[in-house]
């Protein structure tokens, strides 16, 4: 090979790092490729659309920014959307974060039976949201389902669940917690990679276990404990499946999260310029609370390198 | 690597070679898929042989051996056409999905549609073919026959013929003749009225908890609600054709979701049927929980065997009368895309889908004969009574082409129905103490301002 390579016209012209980069790029072209087609370019023509009204059957026509001035409009669900979002994000989030952390560090030892609780921990992730979110229903189902059964057992009264306002969102919130299964491998990840010589240390120093987590664990894990919530935020502010599988957005708009709103606007109503302004309200909301958790970072995650 | 070296694939090569493919197989895919329909294939297969023409059906899985039924009855009968169904896969989105299709210029010659708002939109829009000219050319068709005057608003849209009705459907009440036996409860009488309704729901709702037993069951939302309201008297829409006003506050509409709503939370003789499986309606009367449900002849093939399995004994009355007797009468379309090469083929097939195809459609999904005649009525009733269902479910449904009313259409419908519409009937039926009166009353405005906004034909 390298004899008749030797040969071919313009090698001389090309240095070994530009050939290097040139064989990069090819060899990620096929994610550039599709990262350029189906995500960026996607973007560029929402952003486009969303200063349109289209309905997709006629053509576009511009409005400006009245896609986005209109969503204070009291008739539309921007605000009550978003208000639904933030609550699960601010509820849902921390006991997500909490409640992972919590059984990453119960499984973090090694015996019998660890393998088998951390596969049942994690089974949940495995299974499609959608089946999940119907075994969700028929267990909060009034008339038969296991919640109410087991009230009426102990004399307790009886709940609506998914079909009282009031309860709807918490149990989201719950449904949420029974998928802590990818959070907690990271966990796991994370509290395996802390050396064993600090706890050592800090026993020998008369330390006991919880100011061992608190002084020893939390701080060596910060990072991961940062990517765990950045990306549990980002997941939660779309949240869409289970919603729109249980309850449709309702009661009473009680579950109408924003993801799930701009759903029915784009593809339910076809206002494809409304539903885009509200993709890029979304992703702007997104981009901020990101940025503003990587400027808060740097008062509490702990890089070692640094 | 060995061999020749002046022929052999260098590295480089490879890569460049793995570039191109990638970005052939990109550009492949973005490039929009050839339709069998374009000018030149189709004038091409015309001289090799019949027509093509490309149908989406319904999608779900009830419908397609009916569907496929008619399709295959339609391309055996003739040879200078062949409808080839283009299935979109999952059960819901149909519409939506078609107008994706439309956006990207892919859509079929026809496809099956509910003879509602979703069908009118793409009438406004402009994506549909009249037939008003085929019918003119053609010296068989009688109007009145094949387009039922109680559904000529349906297929008579902005001055012009769109389809032809090719599957219908009513509302009755289904009864388990059981329980009403074990309660000693009369079994309902054509002519009976809600008074009577309420008192036999009354009488047949028992017990407490996972157990009770409730007389009556549907699901509450405001499609079905509007079955009441007509019985009642009133109408959401002023008239059938894009109607101009909405009045969801009127009397008779507060009146009949009151009524309803007291059997919810007054009497208690009811639950939304989300209550008992959000993801399957019916569940509750197919379980044996529910005295009477209104439900449609579309359950029918489903529910006979399985409610013989039950031992149960069940039939279907009229719907109770209050200021009047009447249902909801279905009727769909199989409509002509304006993109089609083919619409005299086209209509061949919904004329044919409109007649000979309707033993087929009762038969395999137990619909209304769309012809209604004393010989269609006689194929139903027969239909009906070799199912072993009766004495009032043939008449049940089929009275619905004398007192039956069909679904107005607005292109306003879906956005008034679950922006309006369904968190006030949330609202209305899943807390208890909602004020049916201030409710409907809060969500007029914002339903007429759509109707306003979107209601019209551009």
């Amino acid at each position: 090979m390298g004899a008749s390579s030797r040969f071919l016209p313009g090698r001389q012209r090309l240095s070994k790092q530009a050939r290097e980069n040139i064989k990069g790029y090819l060899f990620i072209s096929p994610w550039l490729l599709g990262f350029l087609l189906w995500v960026l370019g996607p973007m560029v023509a929402s952003l486009v659309i969303s200063f349109t009204e289209w309905d997709i059957l006629t053509p576009p026509s511009f409005v400006g920014f009245e896609n986005y001035t209109k969503l204070l409009d009291p008739n539309v669900y921007f605000l009550k959307a978003l208000y639904n979002t933030i609550y699960i994000t601010a509820i849902g989030v921390p006991l997500q974060v909490i409640l992972a952390l919590f059984v990453a560090q119960f499984l973090n030892y090694r015996g019998r039976g660890v393998n088998l609780f951390r596969t049942i921990f994690y089974l949940p992730m495995v299974t499609p949201i959608v089946a999940s979110a119907l075994v969700w229903l028929m267990i909060f189902n009034p008339e038969f389902g296991l919640a109410n059964n087991l009230l009426r057992v102990l004399n307790l009264p009886e709940q609506r669940w998914f079909l009282d306002p009031d309860l709807s969102k918490p149990l989201i919130v719950v449904w949420m917690l029974w998928h802590i299964g990818g959070s907690m491998v990271i966990f796991l990840g994370g509290l395996q990679s802390v050396p064993e010589s600090l706890y050592d240390a800090a026993e020998v120093d008369g330390a006991g276990p919880v100011r061992q987590f608190f002084s020893i664990t939390l701080p060596l894990i910060s990072p991961v404990i940062f990517f765990v919530i950045t990306t549990s935020i980002i997941g939660t502010f779309q949240v869409f499946t289970v919603a729109f599988i249980t309850t449709g957005g309702g009661p009473i708009r009680s579950t109408l999260f924003y993801v799930l709103y701009l759903y029915q606007n784009a593809f339910e109503y076809l206002r494809m310029g409304f539903g885009s302004g509200l993709a890029w309200v979304l992703f702007v909301i997104i981009l901020l609370v990101t940025l503003v958790q990587f400027k808060l970072a740097d008062r509490w995650v702990y890089y070692e390198v640094s | 690597m060995k061999g020749n070296p002046s022929s052999a694939m260098t590295r480089r090569d490879m890569l460049k070679l793995l570039g191109v493919g990638t970005s052939a197989a990109y550009l492949a895919a973005c490039a929009p898929a050839v339709a069998p329909s374009d000018a030149g294939e189709q004038a091409a297969a015309a001289d090799e042989g019949p027509i093509t023409l490309r149908f989406a059906p319904w999608p779900g899985a009830p419908s397609r051996e009916p569907i496929k039924a008619v399709v295959d009855a339609f391309n055996d009968s003739q040879d200078g056409i062949f409808v080839k169904e283009e299935e979109m896969g999952g059960e819901g989105n149909h519409y939506q999905k078609l107008k994706v299709r439309a956006a990207a210029n892919e859509l079929p010659d026809m496809a099956f549609m509910q003879g509602s708002h979703d069908y009118v939109s793409f009438v406004t829009a402009g994506l549909l073919h009249p037939i008003d000219d085929m019918i003119e050319a053609d010296p068989t068709f009688v109007r009145a026959e094949r387009i039922p005057p109680v559904a000529e608003s349906i297929f008579h849209v902005l001055g012009q013929t769109w389809g032809l009705p090719n599957e219908a459907a009513a509302f009755g009440m289904y009864y388990n003749k059981t329980m009403f036996d074990e309660a000693g409860v009369a079994y309902p009488e054509p002519g009976w009225t809600w008074d009577d309704f309420l008192e036999k729901a009354i009488a047949l709702t028992k017990g407490e908890g996972a157990t009770k037993q409730y007389g009556f069951i549907q699901n509450y939302d405001a499609f079905r609600s509007m079955v009441w309201v007509r019985t009642n008297g009133g109408r959401y829409f002023d008239s059938d054709e894009f109607p101009q006003t909405i009045s969801v506050d009127s009397a008779p509409v507060v009146d009949a979701i009151q009524f309803l709503q007291d059997l919810v939370w007054t009497h208690k003789v009811s639950v939304a049927e989300g209550q008992f499986a959000a993801a399957a309606g019916g569940i509750g009367f197919e379980t044996g929980r529910v005295a009477m449900n209104m439900e449609g002849n579309w359950r029918i093939p489903g529910w006979v065997p399985r409610l013989q399995d039950l031992g149960m004994e069940w039939d279907v009355a009229p719907l109770p009368e209050q200021a009047a007797q009447t249902t909801w009468l279905s009727v769909d379309i199989t409509p002509i895309f304006a993109i089609t090469e083919y619409p005299n083929e086209c209509y061949e097939f919904i004329k044919f889908w409109n007649k000979e195809g309707q033993p087929y459609m009762l038969e395999l999904w137990a619909r209304l004969p769309v012809i209604p005649n004393e010989e269609t009525r006689q194929l139903w009733v027969d239909w009906i009574d070799a199912k072993g269902i009766g004495p009032l479910a043939a008449d049940a449904f089929w009275n619905a082409w004398d007192t039956g009313w069909v679904m107005p259409l607005t292109p306003a419908w879906p956005e008034i129905n679950g922006e309006v519409l369904g968190p006030a009937w949330e609202e209305i039926f899943q807390v208890e103490g909602a004020e049916v009166a201030r409710v409907l009353e809060s969500i007029q405005p914002r339903a007429q301002a759509i109707l306003d906004e979107k209601g019209q034909p551009s």
